[in-house]
């Protein structure tokens, strides 16, 4: 009986916090910060300038997050990427020195690895798809690289950790390909500048487009004409760091899938 | 005649996936240990995502003044149903093992326990 009074009270204050809370939220609008009436000055510049080619600031893409984080902002995209490749490095030094380990996890029950089996095909497709059209929808290199690390994460818990390894995926070449994803990305970015300089002409680290006064720029259609949108730098600046990405974090999830007992020895050279 | 078949279909889908998404909600509440509860939670995966969408898919493809819009709606609908149908069962699938490997959970109303006698068998190897 004790129960079932504390049950009702709680019932009760439930149903008064609710309608607290909807009358509240009735009275102020829908939120007690009032929605702003039009854009800021700075959205309404991004969102004026990224596919107007009318602009001298266009970054021929019509999707404004990946035109900001890869050509407004691009050096600072850069440096992140520098930074997590400084954090992959850590992982891996924290490991140095431990052996491929003699005892393995073999993955789950049949059922379990015949749909992870069917499922890890479709991964990497959707991961591409997010990566190669970073430009023009919603998402980008780094979203469609941590979607392929899901597939690497998916293949260690229910293939066994001798899956990734097994086919080829050993640390030092999942390393090269972040390390390659790396340099690809350092060299669009001073291609537009190394353009610049054989024509002597005014050029940019991270430069996109055309621009008056740097009359050098990266292109953005291809086959021209009614050619397919590639939005100059960024489609590649996407593709590498979907590389470096899905590399990088399908290391760390396979240092992760390392059994505990090849890490109770300590590091031995 | 088509259309009007597949609106209908999709709803009843719909309204039955809310419902029974409604009762495996209840079961998750008043059933007494974990084995029953991940029934109840599965019931709820199938019933309260996958038959919905399908009903979701139908009754777009359904609605002809979506224009071509409805085509997305209903693939993408009707992927990701066909996608939940696949793993759904393999996550309470593998919970279920992951509890019955550990120990964690007794099966408890049980009438026979093959697992148990697998393990038995590898472990004795």
């Amino acid at each position: 009986m004790k129960g079932a009074a504390r049950d009702a009270a709680l019932a009760v204050l439930a149903l008064v916090v609710i309608l607290g809370l909807l009358v509240g939220l009735a009275r102020t609008g829908t939120l007690a910060v009032p929605p702003p009436e039009g854009n800021r000055p700075l959205a309404d510049k991004f969102l004026k300038t990224t596919y107007n080619w009318t602009s001298d600031l266009w970054s021929a893409s019509p999707e404004v997050v990946t035109s900001i984080l890869w050509d407004y902002r691009g050096l600072d995209t850069v440096y992140e990427t520098g930074v997590f490749f400084l954090a992959i490095i850590g992982a891996i030094a924290l490991v140095r020195g431990i052996k491929t380990p003699s005892l393995r996890w073999r993955g789950m029950s049949v059922v379990a690895r015949t749909v992870s089996k069917i499922t890890l095909v479709a991964i990497p497709v959707v991961a591409a798809s997010i990566a190669l059209h970073g430009h023009l929808t919603p998402g980008g290199g780094f979203q469609g690289g941590s979607v392929f690390a899901v597939a690497s994460l998916l293949a260690i818990v229910a293939l066994g950790t001798g899956f990734l390894t097994g086919r080829g995926w050993s640390k030092d070449r999942l390393l090269a390909f972040r390390t390659l994803g790396l340099l690809l990305i350092a060299l669009v970015a001073v291609s537009a500048l190394i353009l610049a300089l054989l024509k002597g002409e005014m050029g940019y680290i991270m430069q996109n487009q055309w621009k008056p006064w740097a009359r050098v720029g990266l292109g953005y259609l291809f086959g021209g004409g009614n050619g397919i949108l590639y939005s100059g730098s960024l489609f590649f600046l996407n593709l590498a760091e979907f590389l470096a990405v899905s590399a990088g974090l399908s290391l760390v999830f396979i240092l992760m899938g390392l059994p505990w007992e090849s890490l109770k020895g300590g590091a031995s050279e | 005649m088509l259309g009007a078949l597949a609106y209908y279909l999709g709803m009843i889908l719909l309204i039955g996936g809310g419902i029974v998404d409604v009762l495996a909600a209840i079961g998750m509440n008043r059933f007494r240990n974990f084995y029953l509860r991940l029934h109840a939670a599965t019931v709820g995966a199938i019933w309260g995502a996958v038959y919905p969408l399908f009903g979701l898919g139908l009754i777009s493809l359904s609605l002809s003044a979506l224009g071509s819009v409805r085509f997305y709606i209903a693939g993408i609908a009707f992927t990701t149903a066909i996608f939940l149908l696949l793993t759904a069962p393999v996550g309470s699938h593998a919970i279920a093992q992951g509890a019955h490997r550990s120990r964690e959970a007794v099966p408890e109303p049980i009438v026979v326990d093959r697992l148990a006698e697998d393990e038995g068998v590898i472990g004795g190897a």
